[in-house]
């Protein structure tokens, strides 16, 4: 009995409750806490998707003014235009055409400057989209050259202010 | 914890496929106006050389004649469209005599025109070639002739410029 008061008394004087049992939960796995530090670990995906940019500067108005007597109307050039082109995609093509077709007669041609290790060539547009440029990829360019070559037969009448079409292009695989 | 990886990734798996959409083809337009204006020329091609120098006795003199040519492009289609045709100076002054000569020209009309055969030419604009069409042809002839009288008299080497006109 008197070894049992003796052990009452020792948990009385010398007992420390466990501090064990205040430990917060554990922290997601990433977290790891040191004693003086934090680190932190994170999985970063790194992904470049295909860019495919085109752009055009202004719009064009060509005047057929002038002719050779005893020839049809001269055709008139116009450079004034360009584009500019951002591909990181490979094989790529430059496709071109016109919304509306011009009154018959009137012929309008497109030359594209090819962007770099491309090639380019001169097309009659219409309403349907034909190959501009071809075989380039992987290219960021700017002001890259629009050359555009009106022409009419003699049988186009003088058409006032002229006619105006929406020229598109458009970049996509070749 | 895995349900909450399994809809990052998932997440991510849509994301991806809305970027991939976004990848394809890729346009840009402007405008592009076409004007054509009214055009209208004409060109000659040679000076001629109109010299009478003979004659049959008891007649006037033997005309003289020479040809050149012209080219023609015009683009007006109201079917109105002709060539006249002027002189600098009045051929009926021309000479010592009291009767001048007569320059005149035959001009071959253009696909679809018609000409008015041989037109004496003077200081008033005379046509010599009407409706024409829109039409570029060149190597049309245009051939003079000058004739004189005994009245006529002489008339030293004289200069006559003829204008064309093409008139809408």
């Amino acid at each position: 009995m008197p070894i049992l008061w003796l052990f009452l008394a020792w948990i009385v004087l010398f007992w420390v409750p466990d501090s064990r049992a205040q430990v917060p939960p554990p922290l997601p796995d990433a977290l790891i806490m040191a004693a003086s530090s934090l680190t932190l670990s994170q999985s970063v995906t790194v992904s470049v998707q295909e860019i495919n940019e085109l752009s055009i500067s202004g719009d064009v108005a060509i005047t057929i003014s002038t002719a050779s007597p005893g020839s049809g109307p001269d055709p008139e050039n116009d450079t004034s235009a360009s584009y500019n082109l951002t591909t990181n995609g490979a094989n790529k093509k430059i496709t071109g055409s016109i919304d509306v077709a011009y009154t018959a007669g009137i012929t309008l041609s497109l030359l594209l400057a090819a962007p770099s290790g491309g090639s380019a060539s001169s097309k009659n547009l219409s309403t349907t989209a034909q190959d501009l440029a071809t075989g380039f990829g992987l290219t960021a360019e700017s002001s890259l050259g629009i050359t555009y070559t009106a022409s009419a037969t003699v049988d186009v009448a003088p058409n006032g202010l002229g006619e105006t079409r929406t020229v598109t292009l458009t970049l996509m695989d070749n | 914890m895995k349900k909450m990886k399994l809809t990052v990734i998932v997440t991510g798996l849509i994301l991806f496929a809305g970027l991939a959409t976004t990848a394809k083809a890729q346009s840009d337009n402007h405008l592009v106006n076409v004007e054509v204006q009214a055009i209208n020329e004409i060109a000659i091609a040679a000076d001629v050389t109109l010299q009478i120098t003979t004659a049959t006795a008891g007649s006037d003199p033997t005309d003289a004649t020479d040809n050149t040519s012209y080219a023609i492009t015009t683009n007006d289609a109201g079917g109105t469209t002709r060539i006249t045709a002027a002189t600098s100076v009045d051929p009926a002054t021309l000479g010592d005599g009291p009767a001048g000569v007569d320059i005149q020209v035959n001009a071959t009309a253009p696909t679809g025109g018609l000409g008015a055969g041989n037109i004496s030419l003077g200081t008033v604009a005379a046509n010599v070639v009407t409706s024409i069409d829109p039409v570029s042809e060149g190597t049309l002839t245009l051939a003079y002739t000058l004739s004189a009288t005994a009245e006529t008299g002489q008339l030293a080497s004289t200069a006559v410029t003829v204008t064309y006109t093409i008139v809408n």
